[in-house]
């Protein structure tokens, strides 16, 4: 949309280590209709799981085997253009088109895949140390907050920054800007389920 | 079909390419030729609206991805001239029109693996039956997306399509008959478009609801030659009829409506069916891979009967 253009980098998943090759543990799935209709965004790099249709939704809780979902980190967000060719106007509501292709349908890595991935989502107003567990919210955004081991639902551990532009300072912990100039927090990706 | 020595000759050659350095790009050729074959003849989606292909020049830059999209120009719509008396200027209107964008995407068959001392023992071609196979389900995604949109679109049955006014899904009672089939390629041409159907899609058990047609309503030469050879690619009531046997898509008792493919949308083929092989020791692997994007920029080429 002219005039609020956001940049391919600015919500994205980085996979450090363990991608890509043709054996990666990757997920391609639907988004759930909800999320796909709705205003609601999902970028790349936010955490999802499978819903009870075999769809991805970020909202963990909604579904029934909510402690034991397995996450799945999302390489595409749902308004990059070989996932979602939405022809309906923000303005009227008017369909202008009919997508024959896409049809919704994203991609993400699986934590048990082995990754070392860097994510622009995440809980930016926290204090991140290597070593310490992630887990998300019902956005799928990454947080130290609430992520105790055998209790909470744990997605990952923190590792350490990595992609800082070379006359940036050097990194102090799993958060950093990268590169691009966008704040990134680095992790292995992990899964443990919570307590039932 | 093939012999058995010429599909012995056919795996020879391809073990024999596969096992020379650099010979892997002449195999992949061989495999590719036949498979775009396949895709031209069996996929109804391709027959309804002909992809086009396209290159890197025809891609438009987006600045927010580097994903490939192209913006068509679709026709605007314009104030209706009215009569004035003399002396009396024209009002004004300033250009604007509508545009959309077709998005791509991939699809990929499996990645096949076998060793290749297993596959020796094979007397069939199994590489090319599975390839074939694999290229049925790359179609039959196609025509499912395609017919997904359509619906999609068409919103729902007897029900008033948003952007024409009028219903395009109608529900036609009397069962398959001349008079029925008339009544069903009205729908297209009532919508303010007022297009003519060019192309209608059924399925292969639907059809022969029309090859029931007697000396009464298809006249004597027509239903001599249903009842002796069946259907055959013949243009009646001045359309062309795709048959498919994809009656999970396709319902029974359902006729699908399409104008002139210019009228309904774009199909862009970014890279063909392309067959990926490759031989690391003793495993081969292949898969085949396409990257395809449409859309239907106009609702008006669309139209669908169901028949009760």
């Amino acid at each position: 949309m002219p005039g609020q253009v956001a940049q391919m980098f600015e919500q994205a998943l980085d996979p450090l280590k363990g991608w890509f090759h043709l054996s990666a543990l990757d997920k391609s799935a639907k988004l759930s209709a909800v999320l796909l209709a709705a205003a609601t965004t999902v970028p790349a790099g936010r955490v999802a799981v499978l819903d009870d249709n075999g769809e991805f939704t970020l909202d963990r809780t909604a579904i029934t085997n909510a402690a034991t979902a397995m996450p799945i980190f999302l390489w595409n967000g749902k308004d990059h253009p070989d996932v979602y060719n939405d022809g309906t106007s923000p303005t009227t509501d008017v369909v202008h088109w009919y997508a024959i292709s896409p049809t919704g349908v994203m991609s993400g890595l699986v934590a048990t895949g082995g990754y070392e991935l860097q994510s622009t989502e995440y809980d930016t107003a926290q204090t991140y140390t290597p070593n310490q567990l992630l887990t998300a919210d019902t956005d799928g955004v990454l947080s130290n907050q609430s992520a105790v081991q055998f209790t909470n639902w744990i997605c990952g551990v923190c590792s350490w920054h990595v992609q800082a532009d070379n006359q940036a300072a050097a990194p102090t912990g799993p958060e950093g800007t990268n590169a691009h100039g966008v704040g990134t927090l680095s992790f292995w990706t992990y899964f443990l389920p919570a307590s039932p | 079909m093939s012999s058995p020595s010429s599909v012995q000759v056919l795996n020879e050659e391809l073990f024999v390419q596969l096992e020379t350095p650099g010979m892997e790009k002449n195999a992949l050729d061989a495999v590719n030729e036949f498979t775009r074959v396949r895709v031209r003849e069996d996929g109804f989606y391709r027959k309804i609206i002909p992809p086009v292909q396209v290159s890197n020049d025809d891609l438009d830059r987006q600045v927010d991805t580097d994903k490939p999209v192209i913006v068509v120009d679709k026709e605007p719509g314009s104030p209706a001239a009215i009569s004035i008396p003399f002396a009396t200027l024209p009002i004004n209107v300033y250009i604007r029109g509508p545009r959309y964008r077709v998005m791509f995407d991939r699809i990929v068959t499996p990645r096949f693996v076998k060793d290749i001392d297993e596959l020796r023992t094979w007397q069939m071609d199994i590489r090319q039956v599975l390839s074939d196979n694999a290229i049925k389900d790359m179609l039959a995604e196609e025509d499912s997306k395609f017919l997904t949109a359509v619906n999609t679109a068409l919103v729902a049955a007897d029900t008033i399509v948003p952007t024409s006014g009028v219903i395009q899904w109608e529900t036609i009672f009397g069962g398959i008959s001349r008079d029925t089939c008339q009544e069903a390629l009205k729908i297209m041409p009532k919508t303010p478009s007022h297009l003519e159907v060019n192309t209608v899609l059924i399925n292969n058990v639907t059809i022969r609801e029309i090859l029931k047609w007697g000396y009464d309503e298809a006249g004597g030469g027509i239903s001599g030659d249903f009842l002796k050879s069946g259907w055959s690619e013949i243009d009646l009531m001045n359309v062309k009829w795709v048959i498919t046997i994809k009656r999970d898509l396709v319902a029974d008792d359902t006729m699908f409506f399409f104008g002139d493919p210019r009228f309904i949308g774009k199909s862009y083929l970014l890279e063909d069916t392309t067959m990926h092989i490759k031989r690391e020791a003793f495993m081969i692997e292949f898969f085949a891979y396409e990257t395809l994007g449409g859309s239907i920029g106009h609702t008006g080429g669309i139209a669908r009967a169901d028949f009760a």
